[in-house]
């Protein structure tokens, strides 16, 4: 996706390109905030929206300096609404505190409980082979991916692939699985 | 999905915690432009959450009280050694559970747990369904409603859901969880109609099937209606799925109090 065409249509206002696009952009924006601001889901769902309220002003009223830069603008604003509601909120000291990097452990996943066990239950459907090759590279995470190459006996390139398919292969089951 | 290996580096060494947050914020514009990536970074974290929550996990069953007790002492540092104590106690009780052949009141389901067994609207939204739904609003205040500890109301919105859309999918995940207060209220007639709706209305392959069957066969087993629990664990077994081999034990037992000793399980 192509963000200058949001650009283009907010200053066409072209409402149902606008629309389209706004539609796609949202669960992304969402997804930034549970996953790396670790906001609430609806906390996430209130300030994407308000991104993009602004983010349609801001073009509309021609402040966009560049227009090629509307993700890194749009994830800015999402950042700063999010730790600005938080400081509001003032729910502990430590959330006033200014947003650190965060670890592996401190990450947050936007599946609840029985999105877990679903994917759980999804592992286990795996072959012995394949999930002890994932959880082999979850269970070490400071492993280059060239031991890990090592160990299953296969080539580095093969490692990522092999992984990228079993991850992708492990959403699509969750997915399925979490459909009615 | 096209792949973009040097994408997915960055999102491995951004999960190993590797990246500063300029680095995360500018993987996170990435990201922005190829979607598809966001939902297998979420898959995962999930994946790694579930770990963690092995390595630190305490055995569990449908024991509400325990968890609910161990999880508010954990989320509270000044509670770390009344939680250390609590925890050896689940432990011990947990073990001598298990030392011993399991009775089939022990191992049937004598509350459910709403915190995770009811339904609630999905959190992984797809791009074209990006807004919430009317029904799925509803579902979310029936969830909140019974966490909240309102019952009668969240039954009520339960209800609301079937009645508006006797057709759709979520009528099933509303007789699921109506189904799921029905049981814990011990009102287990009722409790069995909802979960037959659930099993006859649900997808074939469905999660939510499976734990229709599951469910509907505890309620019978409450009812000591066995051989109707037995028809209804059976199927749930037969799903392959996460109550798999909770029924095969349960199903064991079930034979050997209806002479059906014989038959066997994998």
């Amino acid at each position: 996706m192509d963000y200058s065409d949001l650009v283009t249509a907010i200053k066409t206002n072209d409402t149902k390109s606008i629309n389209t696009l706004i539609k796609a952009i949202r669960p992304r924006l969402e997804g930034f905030l549970c996953i790396h601001m670790n906001a609430n889901y609806n906390d996430a769902q209130d300030i994407a929206q308000d991104a993009l309220v602004t983010i349609i002003q801001v073009i509309r009223e021609d402040q966009l300096n560049e227009p090629k830069r509307v993700v890194e603008y749009l994830i800015s604003i999402c950042k700063n609404s999010y730790l600005k509601e938080q400081q509001r909120k003032q729910v502990t000291s430590v959330v006033a505190e200014p947003h650190s990097p965060k670890e592996p452990r401190q990450l947050q996943s936007m599946l609840d409980k029985e999105q877990k066990r679903l994917l759980a239950w999804c592992m286990q459907q795996l072959k012995k082979e394949f999930r002890e090759f994932i959880q082999y590279w979850l269970d070490h995470p400071d492993s280059h991916s060239r031991e890990v190459a090592r160990r299953f006996d296969i080539s580095i390139s093969n490692t990522w692939t092999r992984k990228h398919r079993l991850i992708k292969k492990l959403n699509e089951c969750y997915q399925k699985k979490s459909k009615l | 999905m096209e792949r973009d290996i040097t994408l997915e580096k960055k999102i491995d060494a951004y999960i190993k915690g590797h990246l500063n947050e300029d680095e995360a914020l500018q993987l996170w514009e990435e990201l922005l432009e190829h979607p598809e990536y966001i939902e297998l970074l979420n898959t995962e974290l999930g994946l790694r959450s579930i770990l963690y929550q092995k390595e630190e996990k305490v055995p569990e069953k449908e024991m509400k009280s325990q968890e609910s007790l161990i999880h508010s002492l954990q989320n509270s540092w000044k509670w770390v050694g009344a939680a250390a104590a609590i925890l050896i106690l689940v432990f011990s009780i947990n073990f001598f559970q298990e030392s011993g052949t399991p009775s089939l009141q022990s191992l049937t389901v004598q509350n459910i747990n709403l915190s995770e067994n009811l339904i609630s609207a999905s959190v992984l939204r797809s791009e074209r369904q990006p807004q919430i739904a009317p029904e799925d609003s509803l579902l979310n205040l029936g969830y909140k409603a019974a966490i909240d500890g309102n019952l009668a109301e969240a039954t009520r919105l339960y209800e609301a859901i079937i009645a508006r859309y006797p057709d759709k999918p979520i009528a099933v995940q509303a007789y699921l969880n109506k189904g799921i207060i029905q049981f814990n209220r011990e009102a287990f007639e009722e409790a069995i109609t909802s979960f037959q709706a659930v099993v006859s209305k649900a997808k074939p392959e469905s999660f939510t099937k499976e734990k229709g069957y599951w469910f509907l066969g505890n309620t019978y087993i409450n009812l000591n209606r066995l051989d109707a629990a037995r028809a209804a664990i059976l199927e749930a077994y037969k799903m392959n799925g996460i109550y798999h081999d909770t029924a095969i034990d349960l199903l064991k037992e079930l034979d050997e109090k209806l002479g059906k000793a014989d038959q066997k399980y994998e």
